[in-house]
């Protein structure tokens, strides 16, 4: 405590560290606040429309998905679905899917072996390219929740193990739609379907 | 002295060991056949969903040796959740087919269902059908199609299927609704001759005019949904047919 009030008291070291040292620090880091004051996280969240539009590659999604979950046996737990969006704002899906793939493609897609799977490659790389175009979408608010809902993915592709790996793959089909729902402009109708005037009843 | 009859023995078994194994494994087979020959053969087969503008239908074939008493049971559950739901009006069922409509309209959801076999007092197990997501499985039927002759022309009306969901006020909502559709018109010059199709028309008009035709020659035409996004065409609508003034 002396120490520090000594060298408080000493005010040419004090007044050089506020005129110099501070300023130079903020200039330093000129992001962090910016990012959390005034960017809008729905900015960058955006993936054109026409990325989505190329039958090829969304056959191809959905070829591959389809066999991986030929066999997969485990039908009560699912990776992709609505619990990666609990207590998480709309405007925010688009950021959890991208990290979602950024998982999926890293520690999933990248490390099984390829000859088992037709087409991994073609539909890792767009994932991929994809995942760079959202290279500048950011999170607004607070972050908890999202990385509690991803954790919890992590979580269940670990241990199930090799299953949890081809069952991740088994789902490509649902994570294409949930980023084009997520992050295009105008989602397909799949959303509309779970509006409220679908149903008979 | 023993260690030679012991070598003696050995020899035996190991000679007659094949043998041995052989019969065991044909043992172990037919009483293991025997307490499942009939499960087994009740087991229902090739459990599918067939669905057509999501009316969405389980199918499956009856077992190997289904007799007339048989009947079946159905379950269906969204993918990842825990429990199977009762299908009430497919339980204890004589037919092999079971609409799950109601059940399967969330169209972007992936579900499974599943049907187990009752016969003589003996269940099957369950046989799960593999998973089945509406939006992307499901078949798109043609347009409905009418025509009107005009001047050299044939005037074409097309209504795409409609899905079996209903508005509030009770109409029914058009596949339109759900997918961007587009409508191939293949004329047919010669009447009888089905494979000398030509496409007039591709696009998403709903009312199309076919001109330049010969009058009082007569004309059929047939036409089919394209769905783009997924690079997938219905089959064929009826063929209509008629001679422009």
């Amino acid at each position: 405590m002396v120490s520090i009030q000594n060298w408080m008291r000493c005010s040419p070291a004090w007044i050089f560290f506020c005129f110099c040292c501070l300023p130079l620090l903020l200039l330093a880091l000129p992001m962090p606040p910016k990012r959390a004051g005034f960017a809008p996280a729905s900015h960058s969240c955006r993936l054109r429309k026409m990325s989505f539009q190329q039958s090829y590659i969304r056959n191809r999604t959905y070829t591959l998905a389809k066999l991986a979950s030929l066999s997969d046996q485990d039908t009560d737990n699912r990776l992709i679905g609505q619990q990666l969006y609990i207590n998480v704002q709309e405007t925010n899906r688009c950021y959890v899917m991208k990290r979602v793939i950024e998982i999926i493609v890293n520690e999933v897609l990248l490390s099984v072996t390829s000859n088992r799977y037709p087409y991994i490659h073609e539909v890792a790389q767009f994932l991929a390219a994809l995942s760079t175009e959202l290279s500048d979408c950011k999170f607004s608010g607070h972050r908890e929740h999202v990385e509690k809902n991803l954790e919890e993915m992590k979580d269940k592709i670990k241990q199930l193990g090799v299953s949890g790996k081809n069952k991740a793959i088994g789902e490509l089909d649902l994570l294409f739609d949930y980023l084009e729902n997520a992050c295009t402009e105008a989602p397909k109708k799949i959303v509309t379907s779970k509006g409220g005037n679908k149903r008979k009843n | 002295m023993l260690s030679i009859h012991a070598a003696a023995l050995l020899t035996v078994l190991i000679k007659c060991y094949p043998l041995y194994l052989l019969i065991h494994l044909l043992w172990t087979g037919v009483t293991v056949s025997g307490n499942r020959e009939l499960h087994e053969l009740i087991k229902p087969q090739k459990v599918e969903f067939h669905s057509l503008n999501f009316n969405n239908t389980l199918h499956w074939h009856p077992g190997r040796a289904a007799t007339g008493d048989i009947i079946y049971f159905v379950q269906y559950k969204v993918y990842g959740q825990s429990l199977w739901k009762n299908k009430e009006e497919c339980w204890g069922i004589h037919e092999v087919f079971c609409d799950l409509t109601h059940e399967t309209s969330d169209i972007g959801e992936p579900y499974y269902g599943r049907v187990k076999s009752l016969s003589a007092g003996v269940h099957s197990v369950w046989i799960t059908s593999s998973r089945f997501t509406p939006w992307r499985e499901t078949k798109i039927g043609p347009p409905s199609v009418n025509v009107t002759p005009r001047n050299k022309s044939i005037k074409l009306k097309l209504q795409a299927p409609n899905s079996p969901y209903t508005r509030r006020r009770g109409s029914k909502i058009p596949m339109t609704n759900y997918y961007d559709l587009s409508y191939q018109v293949f004329l047919i010059s010669n009447m009888l001759d089905e494979k000398n199709k030509i496409l007039v028309y591709e696009g998403t008009d709903k009312i199309v005019k076919i001109e330049g035709l010969k009058p009082e020659v007569s004309y059929c035409i047939v036409v089919a949904t394209y769905l783009p996004v997924l690079d997938r065409s219905s089959v064929y609508s009826g063929r209509k047919c008629t001679v422009p003034l």
